[in-house]
């Protein structure tokens, strides 16, 4: 379809999903779901509330089980292996709510990732700890106690625990929600490091302008279906896209 | 001076009584659930420790040294196979299933060893007194239960700030789900929880066992001090379980004093005046979960 989407096909995907299904009864929360992410990628996405965004997240990150389809990391199926064990595998995902651990210190939160989720000794796990907090601008407050946090401190907690982790793939549900605009474009700027280390990225955000900036391929989903994967600028221009967000008429209007 | 030896015994039972209250603090205190059969776990200790003083001719001290892992294991065993399949549903699937744990091992110590009221041996040491003036001397046994769960307590503080499993655990506790997020399998973790749970279980019994008699049907009233206490202190707070004993146990000793007849219902209302003041305990260390 695009550069991106050929270039990421070209060698081996870091992640491929194939065909990931969450039915919860008979509702029908994400439906048949593919697509690569190639190592060191960043990819967005965009739909409206209730596409099934956290929940395709979710199941790639392991939280939720999906009903069909497989979840392929670094060659690997992980499609049956718990949030636990993906985490240690290197696929990381965040939570849209920021949820600290409130009673422990940030230093703490930042250690118990590291030398859980990034199976680290005591020694490596504190380096790994001591570097997240630096690259996220938390050191100096490595003593307060989490649940005394800003929300923009949590986010930065939040990001801080999953590169703790050591992740090669960066899952992060609407991490910019909430927050002002310079605290975004703070946030855009902490993303846009983490990427330049190599780290792969899957974002989903209603702030479009925040994802424009730091992705290079954008999904959108509506009602659980991708109607559109490809360079930023073609899929907000696409139809199926203005569809789902401004309906019918204005779509074709716009169009016209 | 009836009154200050009223308070030394008091103190030095509330460190019995916090001893039973470690135990279900740290139960609820990690997993958040209620281990009704707590009380009867813990008689079950000084029945195992019985068991094996006889078997292998051990004092019953030493009997720790078998107890404490066999427990362990057991403890583990008890999380992963039976209390792990009642998560995620709230609070009631772990009482429900703890309180017919109850009745099963109450009935199996009954049918195992009769009604006959125990007591576990260690010679000298029961008698043993430290005479602290003419006509007052306290218990070395007793003086020893409250070093032990001093000892106990400063252990676990040092474990749960500076270990990575300790870390993992409080972590565990804040939030279950999220910690998956970060490598930590809280199910394991519960296992681990519960075994460790389950060898102060083991340590507490043989202290009990050793300072008084017990019979298949003593779980319950145990388990009510250990909640007394667990209130008093704090719902889940680890640290608070010794100021809990201690209340608890200087408030029965000092209702003794005015008629013995109060020694139990002085240590109810401590409590119930700590729930009326202080609901969440002297020491809340756990939060509210959503």
């Amino acid at each position: 379809m695009t550069q991106e989407t050929s270039s990421a096909r070209r060698g081996e995907p870091l992640l491929s999903v194939s065909g990931l299904c969450k039915r919860y009864g008979a509702v029908t929360v994400v439906s048949d779901v593919s697509f690569d992410l190639a190592a060191g990628e960043a990819i967005g996405v965009l739909g409206p509330n209730g596409a099934g965004k956290t929940t395709l997240l979710k199941m790639i990150g392991g939280t939720v089980a999906a009903n069909a389809g497989t979840v392929t990391f670094q060659g690997q199926d992980l499609t049956r292996l718990s949030a636990e064990a993906r985490c240690r595998a290197g696929l990381v995902r965040t939570n849209q709510v920021p949820a600290p651990f409130s009673l422990m210190t940030v230093w703490e939160n930042a250690l118990v990732a590291a030398s859980h989720g990034g199976a680290l000794s005591r020694r490596a796990a504190e380096d790994r700890a001591h570097e997240a907090l630096l690259r996220t601008g938390l050191l100096d407050r490595h003593h307060s106690t989490a649940g005394g946090l800003s929300l923009m401190g949590r986010k930065r907690l939040e990001l801080s625990r999953a590169l703790a982790c050591g992740p090669k793939a960066l899952l992060l549900d609407e991490i910019a929600g909430g927050l002002s605009d310079y605290e975004v474009k703070e946030l855009i700027d902490l993303i846009a490091q983490i990427r330049a280390s190599g780290v792969a990225i899957i974002w989903i955000e209603h702030i479009v302008h925040a994802l424009m900036s730091s992705v290079s391929r954008l999904i959108a989903l509506d009602f659980g279906n991708k109607i559109a994967d490809g360079a930023p600028r073609d899929v907000i221009e696409s139809e199926a896209f203005r569809r789902a967000y401004f309906g019918d008429s204005i779509a074709t209007a716009e169009l016209a | 001076m009836d009154i200050f030896y009223a308070s030394v015994n008091g103190v030095l039972l509330g460190g019995l009584y916090a001893l039973y209250g470690l135990g279900l603090a740290l139960t609820f205190g990690i997993m958040r659930t209620i281990n009704l059969a707590h009380g009867d776990m813990i008689v079950f200790g000084s029945f195992m420790s019985l068991v094996v003083t006889r078997v292998l001719g051990l004092p019953a001290l030493a009997s720790l040294v078998v107890l404490i892992p066999a427990m362990f294991l057991l403890g583990r065993l008890f999380q992963e196979r039976v209390m792990n399949r009642s998560l995620g549903e709230g609070i009631m699937p772990s009482i429900i299933l703890t309180f017919g744990l109850s009745v099963v091992i109450q009935n199996a110590l009954l049918l195992t060893f009769s009604a006959d009221r125990q007591t576990l041996s260690a010679g000298q040491l029961q008698t043993m007194s430290l005479p602290l003036t003419e006509d007052f001397a306290i218990g070395v046994l007793p003086l020893m239960t409250l070093c032990v769960v001093i000892v106990l307590l400063i252990a676990l503080n040092w474990f749960f700030r500076h270990t990575m499993l300790g870390r993992a655990f409080r972590a565990t506790s804040d939030d279950p789900e999220v910690v998956a997020l970060m490598g930590i399998d809280p199910r394991r973790t519960y296992g681990l929880a519960m075994g460790l749970a389950f060898a102060i279980i083991a340590i507490t019994g043989v202290f009990m066992g050793l300072r008084t008699n017990f019979a298949p049907f003593d779980g319950p009233a145990r388990l009510i001090f250990a909640f007394e206490v667990i209130i008093i202190g704090g719902m889940g707070s680890i640290q608070g379980v010794l100021i809990g004993g201690v209340i608890l146990g200087v408030a029965q000793t000092m209702g003794n004093l005015v008629n013995p007849a109060f020694f139990q219902l002085s240590g109810h209302v401590a409590t119930l005046l700590v729930l009326a003041i202080r609901p969440s305990g002297l020491f809340p260390e756990t939060i509210e979960r959503d």
